[in-house]
């Protein structure tokens, strides 16, 4: 029975996911073709010269609010049928996983794709300098599931919180950027220098190497998804 | 089998009491009117049984098991609620097809047969819908659902008299086809009167009486006529709410009619009547 709650709900959670990947990928479409008909007209005049790169970094901002999107209507539909939160949580977590591989196919296909009409790079081709379709797949995939988990979390904090709150809760990263960023200056505590370094080694930004990278990310994926548990453990339904 | 406990439930928000160690059993296959005035706890009390929120104190078992984050407990009972939780871009034919889903056995057939009844066009999209085809939507889909136990939250909001009418008609329908606990939580008491085997009167957070209809109704009665002799009736005896109109007075006396009430009013040239569920309501919840 547990089991079967569970499934439903990554079926319900994957294809609302889904759906918002469809949009994008329309937008993506739309720009792409833009792109091949500026190559195709600078390549007849021969003046231009460049690349194009960095949908992977759209995705990955898109992810992050379709994370935080997704989980207020599909909370809000599986208590309208009775779905424990438990149930949701490992069923959005199958979910999550699932759009996440699913998002990485594609959005490797697209690399490959739009490489066929004009000079293109994919994000992971441009961080680790190598050509390599599974690495391009594996990175990709733990990329999207940190963000969409990071959005999940972020929007379930959200929608926890009472009004005033929320709106606290969304200045108090600005404030605590601005804050660390004089106790850094005053006591020379190097925390951005020691952060910036942290996340070098995290991304295997030294070593170029995206196994090792891809194995961080989803240490850190399985990090936020148990973030989250807390939280919707008790998690009241709102209106 | 489908018995309902609330063993000492309390909840707070914060400083406010919600609900006050409410104990109460609720026997399978009865139709129950939960009243109360608004904010009394009645919706509290459904969101709780229901898992939608969590008590401060105490428990809620379904057959003997919690129904607290229990998937097995909570696929027995469908909720319908007040408040919009249906994706607003999904068809009802969509959110059918997932109702069938999380509920088995859910009757598809029989929910299309109540959209042709109430001339709600399966094809429209919840976003489209105006707030008494909601309401006709969300009761379709808790009659189809099959679940054991149907719970009601306002199911009538919105709803004109003609499909107040046949909403009320189909849940008796429903009901003496398969039998199964029905939780009904309304203001409409007059209307639903009919329907209901057993009220459950909460105030203020604490229940105050559930008792069967036909008992409650036959506990109390009405005696009216003139003020001076209706004061003179009252002496000594239990009561509820009056009203006045010029000399005239009317109330509600918390006692069964019996002989010497007879004849004391024939005497004293009053009039007995029965007392409406709403009326008595009014005068229980207004001590």
């Amino acid at each position: 029975m547990l089991r079967s709650q569970n499934l439903k709900v990554s079926k319900l959670v994957f294809k609302e996911i889904l759906n918002a990947i469809k949009y994008y990928y329309g937008i993506i479409a739309i720009i792409s073709i833009f792109f091949t008909g500026i190559f195709y007209y600078t390549a007849k005049n021969g003046s231009i010269e460049g690349s194009v790169n960095g949908f992977g970094f759209s995705a990955l901002i898109f992810l992050f609010f379709t994370g935080m999107g997704f989980f207020k209507s599909s909370f809000g539909f599986t208590q309208a049928n009775n779905v424990s939160r438990r149930s949701f949580y490992s069923g959005a977590i199958i979910g999550v996983v699932a759009a996440s591989g699913a998002m990485a196919v594609f959005e490797v296909i697209l690399n490959n794709v739009l490489r066929l009409f004009m000079p293109y790079e994919s994000l992971m081709e441009m961080i680790y300098i190598r050509k390599d379709i599974f690495a391009d797949i594996l990175w990709s995939f733990t990329c999207f599931c940190l963000s969409l988990s990071i959005g999940w979390l972020v929007g379930m904090i959200l929608y926890r919180l009472e009004g005033k709150i929320k709106t606290l809760l969304l200045v108090i990263p600005f404030l605590t950027v601005a804050v660390v960023g004089v106790i850094d200056e005053i006591f020379s505590l190097n925390i951005y220098y020691n952060i910036y370094l942290l996340l070098i080694r995290l991304l295997s930004l030294v070593d170029l190497n995206p196994y090792v990278a891809a194995m961080n990310l989803m240490l850190m994926s399985v990090l936020v998804i148990g973030l989250c548990f807390p939280i919707i453990k008790r998690m009241p339904l709102r209106g | 089998m489908s018995l309902i406990e609330f063993k000492g439930i309390s909840k707070y928000y914060k400083e406010t009491k919600a609900l006050d160690n409410v104990n109460l059993t609720l026997e399978p296959n009865k139709i129950f009117g939960l009243l109360g005035r608004n904010g009394a706890g009645k919706t509290t009390l459904l969101n709780l049984l229901t898992n939608k929120i969590f008590p401060t104190t105490g428990e809620i078992t379904l057959d003997g098991a919690t129904v607290f984050e229990n998937d097995a407990a909570l696929k027995n009972m469908f909720y319908m609620m007040e408040r919009r939780l249906y994706p607003e871009n999904l068809s009802i034919k969509e959110i059918f097809k997932w109702s069938k889903a999380f509920y088995p056995e859910f009757d598809g057939e029989y929910a299309y047969s109540l959209c042709e009844k109430f001339k709600l066009n399966p094809k429209k999209r919840v976003k489209e819908l105006s707030t008494g085809y909601e309401s006709i939507f969300k009761a379709i889909i808790a009659l189809a659902s099959n679940a054991k136990v149907l719970i009601f939250d306002e199911p009538v909001l919105g709803l004109d008299a003609n499909h107040r009418d046949l909403f009320y008609k189909e849940l008796l329908a429903n009901y003496n086809e398969k039998p199964k606990t029905i939780i009904i939580s309304t203001h409409l008491i007059e209307e639903i009167e009919g329907v209901l085997e057993e009220v459950i009167i909460i105030k203020e957070g604490k229940l105050i009486m559930r008792k069967p209809v036909a008992d409650l109704l036959t506990s109390a009665h009405t005696v009216s006529g003139e003020a001076s002799k209706v004061d003179v009736y009252l002496k000594g005896r239990n009561s509820a709410g009056e009203e006045m109109i010029g000399k005239f007075k009317s109330v509600t006396v918390l006692e069964e009619v019996n002989t010497i009430n007879k004849t004391m009013a024939k005497e004293l040239g009053l009039e007995l009547s029965k007392v409406e569920l709403q009326k008595l309501f009014i005068s229980l919840t207004n001590i």
